[in-house]
């Protein structure tokens, strides 16, 4: 049996209902914690979908996690993402993922130092762009190009 | 090969409750779209070699109307709120990319590209599933026969005309399979950090007129299989 990752949600916005209510499809994780810097907002997600609500802190030393996502505004994806990885998490973050070339090879860095993963949305193109007919159509054409 | 991507729209402040920060640096329809715009271009034709653009906004303040707290508030806008690119990829291709938050409406697709063979227009990005029609050289459409990915498959808004497909999570799914399964995750580092390199440098390219060769680079992701994509999912 393969471990299951346990998933933390850092920031109650939005999007957080999507990952919340569409993760529990996947198998090899667990998202069991979602956190914001606005308590009720961790609170009202926590309950709505049956997760521990913790603060931003509690959530990045929780030792039962072993990917915190990060759906914070993007300002905050850099910082967020690096405080995920010094805790020695893995990370997925909303895009963008960091605003500049900078703030991204200074993650990789840190990642890598680690040997830890970062992702980065999306994630939604999968199904249909990259279906094998797109691919043997685009394949067809710049053959000929 | 050739193609175009475009991501207009009227901008954020009518629906979204706290749109501020959509118009300060670092937002802009170019970070905010355009990983969408640019992502799936590098999935389906490989990374970017060098690139430049045009960038200006219609307007340096944008009123809230969307209900909320913002509602009836200014908001200044410090980022260009339109720009027009275009990218020369490593395998030649040439793409148009246009992303605005100054446009009423318009009449491009999504993402079109142009081959030899045809021209083939991509569903939108920022949904899972979608149609994806070709045209051949006597403009004929055919939409591909869509074949059974599990991404594809509609999951929401089934009580609406339009049911939409929505399998968010598939990223990190992918990411912690790669873990351990030895592969380079689809939504992995380098690919978007040759995106932010690409989004960042038409804004510096906007502002410098300047065309820059871009110093990222990263191999072209793996397509996930319907095969794939079930692996992801708990039976």
């Amino acid at each position: 049996m393969a471990k299951t990752y346990g998933v933390g949600i850092m920031g109650a916005g939005n999007i957080s209902a999507a990952y919340l209510r569409l993760a529990p499809l996947f198998k090899g994780l667990e998202v069991r914690a979602v956190a914001d810097i606005l308590p009720a907002a961790a609170q009202k997600r926590a309950e709505e979908f049956g997760v521990a609500a913790q603060t931003p802190d509690e959530l990045l030393k929780n030792s039962e996690l072993d990917v915190i996502v990060n759906l914070t505004i993007p300002a905050t994806h850099y910082s967020v993402s690096k405080d995920i990885v010094s805790a020695g998490k893995h990370a997925y973050s909303e895009k963008p993922f960091v605003l500049t070339l900078e703030e991204g090879m200074a993650l990789k860095k840190a990642a890598d130092e680690r040997n830890l993963k970062v992702g980065s949305a999306p994630d939604t193109f999968w199904a249909a762009p990259t279906s094998k007919p797109a691919i043997s159509s685009i394949a067809a054409s710049s053959a000929r190009s | 090969m050739s193609g175009t991507t475009h991501v207009m729209g009227p901008g954020m402040e009518h629906w979204h409750p706290n749109p501020d920060f959509f118009f300060k640096p670092g937002g802009g329809p170019i970070l905010d779209m355009g990983p969408y715009y640019v992502t799936n271009p590098v999935h389906l034709l490989g990374p970017v070699k060098r690139l430049s653009a045009f960038t200006n906004m219609a307007r340096t303040d944008r009123e809230v109307t969307a209900e909320g707290p913002m509602k009836g508030k200014t908001v200044k806008v410090e980022t260009p709120t339109t720009i027009h690119g275009i990218l020369e990829f490593h395998n030649g291709a040439v793409i148009t990319i246009g992303a605005s938050w100054d446009v009423a409406s318009h009449g491009h697709h999504n993402i079109e590209l142009y081959g030899t063979g045809g021209s083939i227009f991509v569903p939108d990005p920022n949904f899972f599933g979608g149609d994806l029609v070709t045209t051949n050289w006597a403009g004929e459409k055919s939409t591909v026969t869509p074949w059974d990915h599990p991404f594809g498959r509609a999951n929401q808004d089934l009580d609406k005309p339009v049911h939409r497909a929505n399998y968010r999570t598939a990223g990190p799914a992918d990411m912690i399979a790669s873990i351990d399964g030895g592969y380079t995750a689809r939504c992995g580092l380098d690919v978007a950090l040759h995106v932010v390199d690409v989004l960042t440098s038409l804004l510096q390219a906007g502002e410098t007129g300047q065309v820059i060769t871009l110093s990222t680079t990263c191999e072209r992701p793996l397509a996930l299989t319907p095969a794939d994509a079930q692996a992801l999912l708990k039976a």
